[in-house]
């Protein structure tokens, strides 16, 4: 069955690497949808009713990540998504804030295709 | 899978963009005026963050430690309040540097694959965009040169068949008609499309202004003059293949306003001006060209000094003639800059030949203690030109229509010599003239018949001669190939419809051609 994951991260280049690392998956078949800001993040969770997981940047400007994961979390039709926060490795803060917020996993960056396959291995299989 | 090494060139050209906005942020906190706001401050450090984060995707340890060193020093700086904008411009300057060496090691990268679905209402416009290298426009232009060049073949075909009117007796007439509808139609969508692939190479004028504001900071800094820059029009555009040469020659106007132009805050004050000095760049379009001004409120060049000066070294100016031209003649620029650090960018003469080897040119003007200005021209987009086709014994050139001012019949009587040169009385004028076939080599006596077409170029006009007018055509501009060398007179080349290659005239040097050395009749 093919699992529809949702990026939101206003680097395009990060949208090029989930891209990749996505359709390099072998668990199942996952279908990436991309966002480039909170807004149209929140566009697109109205758009696709049947997504599986959300990979959300913590470092963005406008919206911030946290402030997405709040709006995410406040919405009954989306609340039980679960949500993987990816951030640098220095910011152990905001990780914690995150998961209080109510993420379920975390991705720090640098990360390989490989890590996260495993991570889609836990959450999605 | 190994990693991300695939996304090499996107990572490049990201980290480029990222490196050419912290760039212009820390310029923006360090400027006299700036306001070392908070925001600005943690737009860096995201920036520098991001940076650091993408290089590690990526596996670059060293970049990765780069953008990390710089985020620790402005994460020391703003603790202490003091910034260390040098310091900072100066990584940043090693992070570019290795990335650019990373890109070209790895050849022609940022192509990629497919590019990822574009997220259509991503960015704050709100308009879709996908990012397209320049060699894939490069190579969209090189096959419609060949449609324009066919089409071109076509109408000469069609305007052929159609004089003939056996042709179109023995064929049947209404058969005809369409050859000829279609053959308009095609010439009309070819003239659109044309249009539309030139304008994907335009690209503003502002993505050169970042490097120039750089270029007064640091020269400032190295001169002990306070300095700021204006710029205007940055919206102004410009094809890709020029910017590179606005780049190079702006980058040499500005350095020399601050070098040569700007005075020091104690000599500015003594004079009464504000202690920092202004450089103003401004880009307008006007028509096919693009304008842009490099003006400076320095102390300005004092022309009977230049007139001198010029005189000492061998240019000599008739009363009424303008001196400054001569700083662009490379015997003078090279001892008047002497004083300049070896190896920073084109000397004054370099510049006006680049920029008139792309059908530009570039004028000054300076008044004593107010300051100094360059003009200087570049068409829009390059590439195709409309030209008119002259034949010279046999030999068809090509001369581009813009520099054209009337063209006409030349009657033995219109030629004079003077000093074994051709003049003509034009307009209340007296113009000289240039054969095309003594030029160029394939005759030896000036003709005194045929035609005349009067070029204008930097102020000055000259009448070419030819024997005869072959009309309007869209050409090609191509280069010559270095082993013809770069003979005087000539811009580059071009291929007819027929496939015959002909030279494109240069009128910007051909009205400086000597008279007496050209004619030897």
């Amino acid at each position: 069955m093919q699992r529809k994951v949702l990026v939101v991260d206003d680097s395009l280049l990060l949208h090029k690497m989930y891209d990749l690392a996505l359709k390099a998956y072998r668990g199942c078949d996952v279908l990436p949808l991309f966002a480039s800001d909170g807004h149209t993040g929140l566009s697109r969770l109205h758009e696709h009713t049947d997504i599986s997981l959300i990979l959300l940047d913590v470092n963005m400007p406008q919206m911030s990540g946290l402030e997405f994961l709040r709006h995410v979390r406040a919405e009954p039709a989306f609340r039980s998504i679960p949500v993987v926060l990816q951030s640098t490795e220095d910011s152990a803060g905001d990780i914690e804030r995150g998961l209080e917020a109510g993420a379920q996993g975390y991705l720090t960056k640098p990360f390989t295709p490989a890590q996260l396959h495993d991570l889609l291995d836990g959450m999605l299989v | 899978m190994e990693g991300f090494a695939a996304l090499f060139g996107d990572f490049a050209l990201d980290a480029l963009e990222r490196v050419e906005r912290v760039e212009q942020w820390l310029l923006d906190l360090g400027a006299l005026d700036g306001d070392p706001s908070e925001e600005r401050l943690l737009d860096v450090k995201r920036e520098l963050h991001t940076l650091k984060g993408n290089a590690g995707m990526m596996g670059l340890a060293a970049l990765q430690q780069l953008a990390h060193d710089m985020e620790d020093r402005l994460l020391g700086s703003t603790d202490e309040g003091a910034l260390d904008i040098g310091g900072l411009l100066a990584s940043l300057d090693a992070f570019r540097t290795q990335t650019k060496a990373l890109l070209r090691q790895d050849g022609p990268a940022p192509s990629g694959g497919a590019p990822v679905a574009a997220d259509a209402d991503s960015g704050e416009t709100g308009h879709a965009s996908v990012r397209v290298p320049f060699a894939a426009l490069d190579q969209l232009i090189d096959v419609l040169a060949e449609m324009v060049i066919l089409r071109n073949r076509l109408t000469d075909t069609v305007g052929a068949f159609g004089r003939l009117d056996e042709g179109v007796a023995n064929g049947r007439r209404e058969v005809w008609d369409d050859v000829e509808q279609a053959h308009g139609a095609l010439c009309r969508t070819l003239d659109v499309v044309q249009d539309h692939v030139m304008a994907l190479r335009l690209t503003p004028l502002k993505t050169v202004f970042g490097s120039l504001r750089r270029i007064v900071h640091d020269e400032a800094t190295r001169h002990e003059k306070t300095a700021q820059l204006e710029t205007a029009g940055g919206d102004t555009p410009l094809d890709k293949a020029l910017l590179d040469l606005a780049n190079e020659a702006l980058g040499h106007l500005v350095r020399n306003a601050l070098v040569h132009g700007l005075e020091s805050p104690g000599a500015r004050e003594a004079a009464g001006k504000p202690r920092c000095g202004t450089v103003w760049v401004s880009a307008a379009a006007r028509g096919d060209e693009v304008r842009i001004e490099v003006a400076d409120d320095g102390g300005g060049i004092d022309r009977d000094q230049l007139r001198q000066a010029a005189a000492a070294r061998g240019f000599t100016f008739g009363p009424d003639e303008d001196v400054f031209p001569v700083l662009f003649e490379a015997g003078f620029t090279t001892r008047l800059h002497a004083d300049m650090s070896a190896g920073r960018g084109l000397g004054l003469a370099a510049v006006r030949d680049a920029v008139r080897r792309q059908g530009g040119d570039i004028e000054v003007s300076s008044t004593v203690g107010a300051g100094t200005t360059f003009r200087l021209r570049l068409p829009m987009s390059v590439s195709i030109a409309r030209a008119l086709l002259l034949r010279a014994d046999d030999e068809l050139y090509a001369l581009p229509l813009t520099s054209v001012v009337e063209s006409r019949r030349l009657r033995p009587g219109d030629c004079h010599r003077v000093n074994r040169a051709g003049v003509l009385r034009w307009r209340n004028e007296v113009i000289s003239l240039l054969d095309l076939g003594t030029h160029f080599g394939t005759g030896t006596a000036a003709r005194d018949g045929g035609y005349v077409v009067v070029v204008g170029a930097g102020g000055k006009r000259r009448g070419l001669v030819a024997d005869a007018i072959h009309g309007l055509q869209e050409v090609v501009v191509k280069g010559l190939d270095p082993i013809v060398g770069r003979p005087t007179g000539i811009a580059g080349s071009t291929v007819l419809g027929d496939g015959r290659p002909i030279l494109i005239l240069d009128p910007r040097a051909l009205v400086d051609v000597e008279p007496f050395t050209t004619e030897q009749g």
